[in-house]
């Protein structure tokens, strides 16, 4: 079975390569273009690992993570945040996540990132 | 003790005196009694043979004849010698006496009056024993017995008739009187062949009346006609009738003994007339002043013309003769028995003074008691003037000495002084000559400056310096100037034995001609015009200054009148300043105009007073006059700068070293909202936010440095606590020795483009975030074709793609510069420091810029044992900023090198050096600073300037570091940085 992935970015354009990219890996890939009703959606997905954009319309990736985090169903689900933000390091020391990667990023560099942290 | 050692001197030296001639000796030694001699002390004086035998030939000279006795016979022998003394009457007394067997003696005391000795009586005693009969008269001596004595006694013995005939003689007389026999002498008559020089008749009679003569001396006429002199003792001899048999006599030869007294009287004769004629005055007295005798030269001396008349005064009570008290004199002849060279003073008849050495006696009686003082007196009155004239004269120069205003001295050639007056003392700042002497002259630090040896040298050629001048040095280390004459005293080998010298103290001189050497030198180079004219306005003296402002030279303008530089419209004024002079009063610093040699005007400020004469009499006016045609200009300078200050819409605002505020324009006040008489007094830092108050340490010290600050951007507080953002630009105010005195500051509001600037930085936030959103995407898609296009083979897609991707990363990158830029002028970049083996951190940073460069080795020299305390990241970022552009500009080059070291500051430091195009000295600063804030941004500064240097030291300053180039175009730069070693 493959293992699913949640995508979260404000950009559809992203959505698409990663989705493309990771595909390719051999994940399934669901996406969504918002933080809204965040656990909701975690929750029906039940995703293996979430890919979070940090700076997005409506709630930001700091907020989702709280949530994610603090949800007992969701508090398990490795995130690794993906920013355009230059400081994407400090971001990460603010908020529980697993791991980041800065925009622009390399493909090579996303699916070992994934590999690593990804739900065994 | 004392007192009896002295009587037993005055006592024994009179044994001589008693002198016993041998001839009389004799005849005592041949009596058959015992005849002794004892002096009024009772003292045996002599002892005849009988006497010795008597007592068993005991030495008895020097024995109290009493002691002879046994105890119970002394007292009445001392009575009897007592009384014999007092009565000066014959005692005769009976005794018995033990010698072996008892028998009983006879003892009579008579005095015998020596005529030499007339103060020491004798007393003859003699003692024959009582049993044998003595005959009351010579006729009733036998025969037998007294043959002997008759026969052989030295003195003539005869018995004549009272007529004078001759009925015996004994041989000796005979032979005194020059005769043979027996025979011949009875042929004469004692009355009339010998012409004694008596009255025979006178003695004849005296012979009746008493029954003796005793003691007659007579000189005789010899048969031979000689004279002989004698002594004659002759008794009547009668009959138990009464009638007179017969004269009896003795005669005794003291011709030899008149010879003496004859050369005695002619020695005293001679002392007389000595003591008559003696140039010194002779005096005897008593104990009590009474005068008992004095030589004519003694009254002469005291103003006497007779003795009596001397005699009426008393040495002790009266106002005549010493002056000094009679008691120590008396007292000191008690001790000393004779005073010699006693100098004194004696007050004449007349009270006039003389001066006398006088020597004196005391004399003595036998008791030791001084019967009289015997003195000898000499005038030295003229020894003593002539002594005290000298007295004085040295006096004088003694107090010349002490007082001339000159220091004299003696000193020996290695610098010890042996004399010097008090104005030596004084110049040398010495309390007393001990203390001069205290220290030598050649000492360093103490008397002359110049060299000792050299000094001495110059004496031994010179003998004698004169006018040396030189520096001294006083006790307390003032500098005194002093004028020296000096000159060597030499002893009789030319030998010198010490310099003796003057010393003038010409300190006072020397600054007063130094003070007018000075006032000259004033005069000559002073740049104001002095002027001296006289009271009839004739300038008389003209200095350079006065020719540099007026245009005259001296020899154009002297004797010319005053007048001369007065403008027509200031002759009333100079005339009422001229009035004022006269009157004693000055004039000082008017302002006015003086016409020039050229016809134009100066502005001068002028200072006028009168010059006096010693009795202080005004007798010319100096005129000092400065150019203030300058000042003027300055002030009209002065006046417009204000202008400017006090319309500039900027604010501007003078401080002084402390910081506190000592101008502030209006525009300030616009600013800040303080009035000028507000904030006038206090500090700067009133404005400064607390968290920005080093700033001002700061700049003051780049201002030191020699830096410039302009437009520095920083946040001051207004009056009403706002924060205003500002622009300031800050340059000291120096004094003319080149120190900072002051800072001016000129501050700007930039309040509103701040604001404009922050919307800006935001929207470079938001843009760049923007950018990098499709950039991702871009960058994503790239990467999967790549990989498409590398399955099927295809190397010129796959080239292209990889251009594609490197464009994209250098678009990413200058995003990230952007951001970076932007959050460091917001100040919101933020360090995450911690302890970090930057050794290991230069390693990967290299390692990573290695794999893009591949026509550069990277060579890293030294490392850090010492961890160091910084955000890695951050510290990474500059060292690949500084690596990538040594390879971009060093593209012919194939060498760069990392340096490692540590200073002794503790801190670390990183260079980064290529060999490549370097960079212009005038752009070593420029390319520092983003891009974003050069206002001409040129067309070639594009390529080359980017952000990446601006954040690389931005970085480093935060890290507490600094950054710095060294460049030479065509040779390479070295870029460095250096961060601090934090100890953990």
């Amino acid at each position: 079975m493959k293992k699913k992935i949640l995508v979260i970015d404000d950009d559809p354009a992203i959505l698409e390569v990663i989705k493309i990219v990771l595909e390719e890996k051999g994940y399934e890939v669901a996406t969504t273009l918002d933080g809204n009703k965040i656990e909701k959606k975690v929750i029906e997905i039940n995703p293996k690992l979430i890919l979070l954009d940090f700076l997005m319309i409506g709630p930001t990736g700091g907020d989702v993570t709280i949530k994610l985090k603090t949800n007992k169903k969701t508090k398990d689900i490795p995130i690794i945040l993906i920013s355009a933000n230059h400081d994407i390091e400090n971001l990460t020391r603010q908020f529980d996540v697993d791991g980041f990667l800065a925009k622009p990023f390399d493909i090579d560099q996303l699916g070992l990132l994934i590999e690593k942290h990804i739900v065994k | 003790m004392l007192h009896n050692q002295l009587y037993l001197n005055k006592l024994l030296p009179s044994f001589p005196k008693l002198s016993i001639s041998p001839k009389e000796k004799k005849l005592y030694n041949t009596l058959p009694i015992g005849i002794v001699l004892i002096n009024s002390h009772g003292i045996i004086l002599f002892a005849n043979k009988k006497t010795k035998a008597f007592f068993g030939n005991k030495h008895l000279i020097g024995l109290p004849f009493i002691l002879l006795f046994s105890k119970d016979k002394q007292t009445s022998l001392s009575l009897y010698i007592k009384k014999t003394f007092a009565q000066k009457k014959t005692y005769s007394t009976l005794l018995s006496f033990t010698n072996g067997e008892k028998q009983s003696i006879k003892i009579t005391f008579s005095l015998l009056q020596e005529q030499k000795m007339p103060q020491a009586p004798i007393l003859i005693i003699s003692i024959e024993n009582s049993h044998s009969e003595i005959p009351s008269q010579p006729a009733m001596l036998p025969e037998e017995r007294y043959k002997n004595l008759f026969e052989n006694t030295q003195i003539g013995v005869y018995r004549t008739t009272p007529e004078g005939k001759v009925l015996m003689a004994n041989p000796t007389m005979l032979h005194l009187l020059q005769y043979n026999s027996f025979e011949e002498f009875a042929t004469s008559n004692l009355d009339q062949d010998f012409a004694p020089t008596y009255s025979r008749k006178t003695f004849k009679k005296l012979l009746e009346k008493y029954g003796e003569v005793k003691g007659l001396e007579s000189a005789w006429v010899r048969k031979d006609k000689s004279i002989i002199y004698v002594r004659e003792n002759a008794k009547v001899i009668k009959d138990i009738s009464g009638k007179i048999l017969y004269y009896e006599g003795t005669v005794e030869d003291i011709t030899d003994k008149k010879k003496t007294e004859e050369a005695l009287k002619y020695s005293e004769e001679q002392y007389r007339n000595l003591f008559e004629h003696a140039p010194i005055g002779i005096y005897r007295s008593t104990p009590d002043g009474k005068i008992l005798m004095a030589n004519p030269r003694l009254l002469q001396m005291l103003g006497f013309s007779t003795f009596k008349e001397l005699t009426a005064h008393n040495l002790e009570t009266d106002a005549i003769g010493p002056l000094y008290q009679r008691k120590i004199f008396k007292d000191m002849l008690e001790i000393e028995e004779e005073i010699k060279g006693l100098e004194f003073t004696w007050i004449r008849k007349d009270k006039s003074i003389i001066y006398v050495r006088e020597n004196a006696k005391a004399i003595r009686n036998a008791n030791g008691r001084i019967l009289y003082y015997e003195g000898t007196v000499e005038d030295i009155t003229e020894q003593k003037t002539v002594a005290e004239a000298l007295k004085i004269t040295e006096e004088k120069y003694k107090n010349l000495f002490e007082n001339i205003p000159i220091g004299l001295y003696h000193t020996t050639p290695d610098g010890r002084t042996l004399m010097a007056n008090q104005k030596m003392i004084e110049m040398l700042e010495c309390t007393s000559f001990e203390e001069l002497t205290a220290h030598n002259l050649s000492e360093k630090g103490f008397g002359p400056t110049y060299s000792r040896s050299k000094f001495k040298k110059r004496i031994k050629q010179e003998n004698e310096i004169r006018g040396l001048e030189g520096i001294w040095i006083t006790k307390n280390k003032a500098r005194i100037h002093v004028r020296e004459n000096v000159k060597a005293v030499r002893d009789n080998n030319k030998e010198i034995m010490y310099y003796e010298g003057s010393a003038e103290n010409i300190t006072q001189r020397k600054q007063m001609e130094e003070a007018l050497s000075r006032l000259a030198t004033i005069v000559a180079s002073s740049p104001d015009a002095i002027i001296v004219s006289d009271f009839h306005d004739i300038i008389i003296d003209w200095n350079a200054g006065a020719e540099q402002i007026y245009g005259y030279t001296a020899e154009e303008i002297v004797g010319k009148s005053i007048f001369t530089l007065i403008p027509i419209d200031r002759i009333e004024h100079l005339k009422i300043v001229l009035n004022k002079l006269r009157k004693g009063e000055t004039v000082n610093n008017y302002e006015t105009i003086r016409l020039k040699k050229n016809g134009s005007t100066v502005y001068v400020s002028v200072s006028v007073s009168a010059i006096k004469n010693s009795q202080g009499k005004a007798i010319a006016t100096a005129s000092i006059a400065r150019d203030i045609t300058q000042n003027k200009k300055m002030e009209e300078a002065v006046t417009r700068l204000a202008t400017i200050v006090e319309s500039s819409p900027d604010a501007i605002i003078v401080t002084d070293s402390n910081n506190i505020i000592t101008t502030w324009s209006p525009g300030a006040e616009r600013l800040y909202g303080y009035t000028e008489k507000e904030i006038l007094g206090k500090s700067i830092l009133l404005l400064v936010p607390p968290n920005r108050d080093h700033e001002i340490a700061e700049n003051v010290n780049l201002l030191k440095e020699g830096k410039t600050i302009t437009n520095f951007e920083t946040i001051r507080y207004a009056k009403n606590e706002q924060p205003i953002n500002i622009s300031v630009s800050v340059c000291p105010i120096k004094d003319s020795n080149n120190n900072i005195v002051a800072i001016a500051s000129i501050a700007r509001d930039i309040t509103e483009q701040k604001k404009l600037e922050k919307q800006r930085d935001m929207l470079i936030g938001v843009v760049s975030h923007e950018l990098k959103t499709p950039l991702t995407s871009i960058k994503a898609f790239v990467q999967l074709l790549q990989k498409r296009v590398e399955i099927k083979k295809d190397t010129t897609t796959t080239l292209y793609l990889e251009k594609v991707n490197n464009q994209v990363n250098k678009l990413n990158s200058l995003i990230l510069d952007l951001l970076d830029a932007t959050k460091l002028r917001a100040g919101k970049l933020q360090f995450h420091k911690e302890y970090i083996d930057i050794n290991t951190l230069i390693q990967e940073v290299t390692e990573d810029i290695k794999q893009t460069a591949i026509g550069h080795t990277i060579l890293i020299k030294g490392r850090i044992k010492k961890r160091v305390y910084i955000d890695k990241n951050r510290i990474g970022q500059v060292i690949t900023n500084l690596l990538s552009n040594a390879i971009k500009y060093s593209p012919d080059k194939d060498r760069i090198i990392i340096r490692i070291t540590t200073s002794s500051t503790n801190k670390v430091k990183i260079s980064v050096q290529d060999f490549g195009i370097g960079i212009s000295q005038q752009n070593h600063e420029k390319i520092f600073k983003p891009f974003l804030r050069i206002e001409k941004l040129t067309q070639e500064d594009l390529p080359s300037l980017g952000l990446g240097l601006y954040i690389s030291r931005e970085i480093i300053r935060n890290h507490n570091g600094t950054m710095e180039i060294k460049s030479i175009e065509g040779k390479g730069s070295t870029f460095s940085f250096t961060l601090p070693i934090r100890m953990l």
